[in-house]
């Protein structure tokens, strides 16, 4: 079998308010995490606790200060959803993302008991959608929450179906569904072409070989959740999948690649 | 040499001595190519099987798993039949474990089997011990879950099991994972009180690992390595923390996906020889009459 190349959507630099035992501080060391994981590329956001929606700001400038250490880490921004100035329009911030550089965008949560719960209510940010749309902007979106409570405060299944009714154009990425939202991420995933998962926590027996039957490899993307989660777990998944190669090699990089060109 | 056990036979045993085919080669390197692991004896300590209908998005069958055995370079598994875990009546509970027994002939090279104890089918999941006592019968343990069935770990019906566990000298595998942080602790207890008897806890410890210091002081309690997703070398952390020789390799397929767990051990920051002891030295010690390895 030939070597897989990974390509990751789902990567974290940075340190926590709260620290983490195994935080990458830096674009050094998060290059040296990729070789002795055998990850040759990343799509990254470097994450920096502060308070406000201004912190997207930093966020998508430290992020791009750490691409420039390496083509393998291409940089993903940090979304704001809710407006820092008067008379903001979030769309704006669209033009920004894609003339910086970034390849796409994600929803970032506040750290704290105090942060405000992040919504993708449509009337909220149709505009913002809408743009991305246009630019073929990749939106990821974490989901670990989504079969628990905490949906109830923050987005949930129904915002996200919305959302990708709302704008067929616009690559939406889940990252980090559970395998007890096998369900309803099917549902999503049948429902809307633009709808893409990522593999981390694709964890049942065959899980990886039924998403690919269903929705096609070219919508499967490989994720480790660096710093937090091992990547051996998905590497392993996909190396020992009964996938044939062009499908293995597909979710390992492949269809992110791909998608990742399409930005316009 | 004759009537006694040539050392390199006995390393070999233990899973220390690298097999002949692949002899160069690690287990990492054979995991990042996507091979089957041939580096050492891989032995799965915890699967499942249940017979599913062709198409389900979740297949869990017996044929399943030695597909994925085989792809994996798994050698031999120890599983539990689902349909005796969720058994509610004796006569699914004798069901499963026949059916066990029968997946166990097929398979006999690969493949041995548990006996699920239900505490509240106390009575009958007592009789059904007694295939254990059969060295044909196909079963090498006793599987526990106390969280699914909701029953305490010293409970009258458990410390049945633990009885029985230890008169004849079998492993035990504990479902943990929803007990929190005063489960273990107490199934330490439970071990020093039935020392014949070998505890897996499954599903490492909810958090970082099992704590070093319980596992230290209990030499019949071990913990097995599947879990559904891996904090960032966190297998590592646990040899380094409670030993080689007390981490089981696991995969609960088919339950969870067979590779992911394999890569998880495979690919951990650990010397290759402690790493060949987690795969399947520990299980070739722990379970009797597994398939020896010239009957493949």
């Amino acid at each position: 079998m030939p070597a897989l190349r990974f390509f990751d959507c789902d990567v974290m630099l940075g340190r926590t308010l709260v620290p983490g035992p195994l935080a990458i501080p830096d674009a050094r060391r998060l290059l040296q995490e990729m070789d002795a994981c055998g990850i040759n590329a990343c799509l990254f956001f470097s994450y920096a606790a502060s308070f406000g929606p201004e912190a997207s700001d930093r966020m998508n400038e430290l992020t791009r200060k750490a691409a420039r250490e390496s083509g393998r880490l291409v940089p993903c921004a940090s979304l704001r959803t809710s407006p820092f100035s008067v008379r903001e329009n979030l769309a704006d911030q669209v033009e920004r993302i894609v003339d910086g550089g970034f390849r796409a965008a994600r929803i970032v949560s506040e750290e704290g008991p105090a942060g405000i719960p992040v919504s993708l209510r449509l009337f909220e940010l149709e505009e913002l959608f809408g743009r991305m749309a246009e630019r073929r902007l990749p939106l990821l979106v974490p989901c670990e929450h989504l079969p628990g409570q905490d949906a109830m405060l923050a987005y949930g299944f129904e915002q996200i179906d919305s959302v990708a009714r709302a704008n067929p154009e616009l690559p939406i990425i889940l990252l980090r569904p559970r395998y007890s939202a096998q369900a309803p991420v099917l549902a999503l995933l049948r429902r809307h072409k633009n709808i893409r998962v990522s593999m981390t926590l694709l964890t049942l027996f065959r899980q990886v070989e039924s998403f690919a039957a269903e929705a096609g490899t070219g919508r499967i993307l490989f994720g480790s959740h660096l710093p937090y989660r091992d990547p051996s777990v998905p590497q392993g998944s996909l190396l020992y999948s009964k996938l044939g190669n062009a499908e293995r090699s597909s979710i390992a990089g492949g269809a992110l690649e791909a998608l990742l060109e399409g930005v316009r | 040499m004759s009537g006694g056990i040539a050392r390199r036979d006995l390393l070999a045993a233990t899973g220390l001595l690298p097999l002949a085919a692949n002899a160069t080669a690690t287990v990492e390197s054979q995991i990042r190519s996507g091979m089957p692991v041939a580096a050492c004896d891989v032995i799965d300590a915890h699967a499942h099987v249940q017979e599913v209908a062709a198409g389900a998005l979740w297949p869990r069958g017996s044929v399943e798993l030695i597909e994925d055995m085989d792809r994996c370079g798994i050698r031999a598994a120890v599983f539990s039949h689902l349909s005796a875990i969720m058994a509610s009546t004796a006569a699914e509970l004798r069901a499963a474990h026949d059916q066990s027994s029968e997946i166990v002939r097929r398979n006999k090279a690969r493949l041995r089997a548990y006996i699920a104890f239900q505490p509240h089918l106390a009575l009958d999941s007592r009789k059904e011990l007694d295939r254990l006592l059969d060295p044909e019968s196909g079963f090498a343990g006793i599987k526990l879950h106390g969280p699914i069935h909701r029953y305490p770990m010293n409970g009258t019906a458990y410390r049945e099991v633990y009885r029985f566990a230890h008169e004849h000298s079998l492993p035990v595998l504990f479902h943990v994972y929803e007990s929190g942080a005063e489960g273990v602790p107490v199934l330490a207890r439970i071990a020093a009180e039935f020392p014949n008897m070998c505890v897996i806890l499954a599903h490492l410890w909810p958090g970082s690992g099992p704590p070093p210091e319980l596992l230290r002081a209990s030499p019949n309690l071990y913990a097995d390595t599947c879990a559904s997703s891996a904090g960032r070398g966190q297998i590592a952390s646990i040899v380094r923390n409670c030993g080689a020789e007390r981490i089981v390799f696991a995969t609960d397929a088919t339950y969870l996906n067979t590779g992911g767990q394999l890569a998880k051990v495979g690919l951990a920051d650990v010397a290759e020889e402690r790493k060949r002891l987690v795969l399947g030295g520990n299980a070739l010690r722990i379970f009797r009459g597994l398939p020896a390895r010239a009957s493949l």
